[in-house]
């Protein structure tokens, strides 16, 4: 079974996971700038984010065969420091023409205040001039409005939804989503948010057209294995291959094709294994044998 | 080596006409119009947007020069792409040579060192041998070579002749040692006979008398940077 998870922060994993993802059909990676799980203070910060997200982070994943993307943006929780704000929008102007991003997110509401509201439509303009589509965080608090009022401002500033990926979708928003043209990601977790056997219902209700799955997992308690094991659920619910492999292969593609970047057939299908390859001089590996994929 | 903007135009032309052989009329043409709008118009932000992305606008097939190509270009000085390089980094070596005026250059290549991925980095330091001959961006090559990136560091060590006409000894010599560290071969770096000196012979020494308490082996070629003192 081979997926593609399009919200994952990697950064924050182990080559354990990339290892496991691997071995369980990952193909591709979509890692969206978040947060950190305190509000930054300084731009130098977001420059570093953003050029490990272009730069080690993909060298760490092709270790693993796995392709790795990233969207850049300024995540809600941080856009209410006015000053810090808007030299992190100029700082993006660096990084969106690069050949690893495919898109601009995760961007949205949390507090749903009037400053995040601004970054937010600022961001939207930024994925215009770029040619780029959009993952838009919903928030966890008063979701249902959130979800709605971000969808709304989208509307506002004109940008085709067919462009966007609400994220983080319950059974609560689903139908609004999709009934306004939306594609419709679902993060997998552990405790909160979704789960397997949910999604797999979710799934005989909508079927698969504009239909993701995530794992979103990141610092937090999250399972880098979700988007598989909710393919397994659907399976033993009764889902037919092609509806799984819809969603979990040619939806999360189809979207972010609409970047013009998202080049798969790179390198002739996956990455070469090759862990002998060392980034920064200092390879993954500590000890151990590496794995070396035969060329094709 | 060309050291004069006559040699510099002829071997954008001849660069040119590779990358529009690999790439084909279209984005050959989209090339040649920008290349011509930031010659008449300069600007930063937009010559860096240009900069990413020349890469997926000319494809990322690998350059197949004839052999006929790779001579030419080694005449004009371009020993660097072989046939297994993208055509974007060419397009991208470009971009970078436009002829510009020098201050503003030093500015654009300064800030495009700090905010590009490795590929544009490796594409920035293979191009100073030919925008600047003074040395005058020295500093930047120096500091850009400290990172541990084999790619990076590797531009602006092998196959480039910078580094042995413009940096210092004490600099010319960490540059070498790091070359024997990260593994790469002394005799990819240009200049190096004539740069050779009583104190890199010393490191040398050292090096291999460190590497022999570790029972580890000497790389081969570390005889090259050896005086009549041996290793
Ligand atoms: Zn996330």
């Amino acid at each position: 079974m081979k997926f593609l998870d399009p919200h994952i922060h990697m950064t924050s994993r182990t080559t354990d996971d990339y290892q496991r993802m691997s071995e369980a059909g990952c193909v591709a990676v979509i890692e969206p700038a978040f947060w950190m799980g305190q509000p930054r203070k300084h731009l130098g910060t977001f420059d570093d984010y953003f050029s490990s997200l272009v730069g080690w982070e993909r060298f760490r994943a092709k270790q693993f065969s796995i392709h790795h993307f990233c969207t850049i943006g300024l995540n809600p929780k941080e856009a209410n420091n006015d000053a810090l704000a808007d030299d992190v929008l100029e700082l993006m102007h660096r990084y969106l023409e690069k050949d690893g991003v495919v898109g601009v997110g995760e961007i949205g509401f949390d507090d749903q205040t009037a400053a995040e509201e601004r970054v937010f439509i600022a961001q939207l303009e930024l994925a215009r001039e770029y040619e780029l589509p959009v993952m838009i965080h919903t928030p966890h608090r008063d979701k249902k409005r959130g979800t709605d009022r971000s969808m709304d401002v989208v509307t506002d500033v004109g940008i085709d939804p067919g462009l966007v990926l609400i994220d983080h979708n319950t059974e609560e928003t689903v139908k609004d989503t999709l009934d306004r043209g939306y594609w419709a990601g679902h993060s997998v977790y552990p405790e909160t948010k979704m789960d397997e056997s949910r999604m797999a219902e979710l799934v005989v209700q909508y079927g698969s057209e504009r239909i993701l799955v995530n794992s979103a997992a990141d610092w937090g308690v999250s399972d880098p294995l979700k988007v598989p094991k909710s393919a397994k659920k659907m399976q033993e619910r009764g889902i037919s291959e092609d509806v799984i492999e819809t969603i979990i292969w040619r939806n999360p593609i189809e979207f972010f094709s609409q970047s013009g970047r998202l080049d798969l057939a790179m390198d002739d299908g996956s990455p070469n294994r090759d862990q002998r390859e060392l980034w920064q001089g200092n390879s993954v590996l500590r000890g151990q044998s590496p794995v070396v994929d035969e060329p094709s | 080596m060309p050291e004069s903007v006559t040699n510099l135009t002829a071997l954008t032309a001849g660069v040119a006409e590779v990358i529009r052989q690999a790439a084909g009329e279209v984005p050959s043409v989209w090339l040649t119009e920008r290349l011509e709008l930031h010659r008449r118009q300069p600007d930063a932000r937009a010559w860096a947007r240009d900069f990413s992305r020349v890469s997926r606008r000319m494809g990322r097939r690998a350059l197949r020069p004839s052999s006929a190509d790779v001579s030419r270009l080694q005449l004009l000085g371009l020993a660097w792409p072989d046939a297994s390089f993208a055509v974007g980094a060419l397009a991208r070596w470009l971009l970078v040579t436009l002829p510009a005026e020098t201050a503003q250059r030093r500015v654009w290549i300064g800030a495009q060192l700090n905010y590009g991925d490795a590929d544009e980095q490796s594409v920035l330091l293979r191009s100073l041998p030919f925008v600047d001959h003074s040395g005058e961006l020295v500093d930047l090559a120096v500091e850009a070579g400290r990172t541990n990136a084999l790619d990076v560091f590797a531009a602006i060590a092998c196959h480039n002749p910078y580094a042995a006409r413009h940096y210092t000894e004490a600099q010319m010599n960490q540059l070498v040692m790091k070359a024997v560290f990260l593994g790469l071969s002394l005799q990819d770096i240009l200049g190096l006979q004539a740069r050779k000196n009583a104190e890199l012979a010393r490191m040398a020494r050292d090096f291999a008398a460190e590497r022999r308490s570790a029972g580890r082996s000497i790389p081969e070629d570390l005889g090259v940077i050896a005086d009549a003192g041996g290793l």
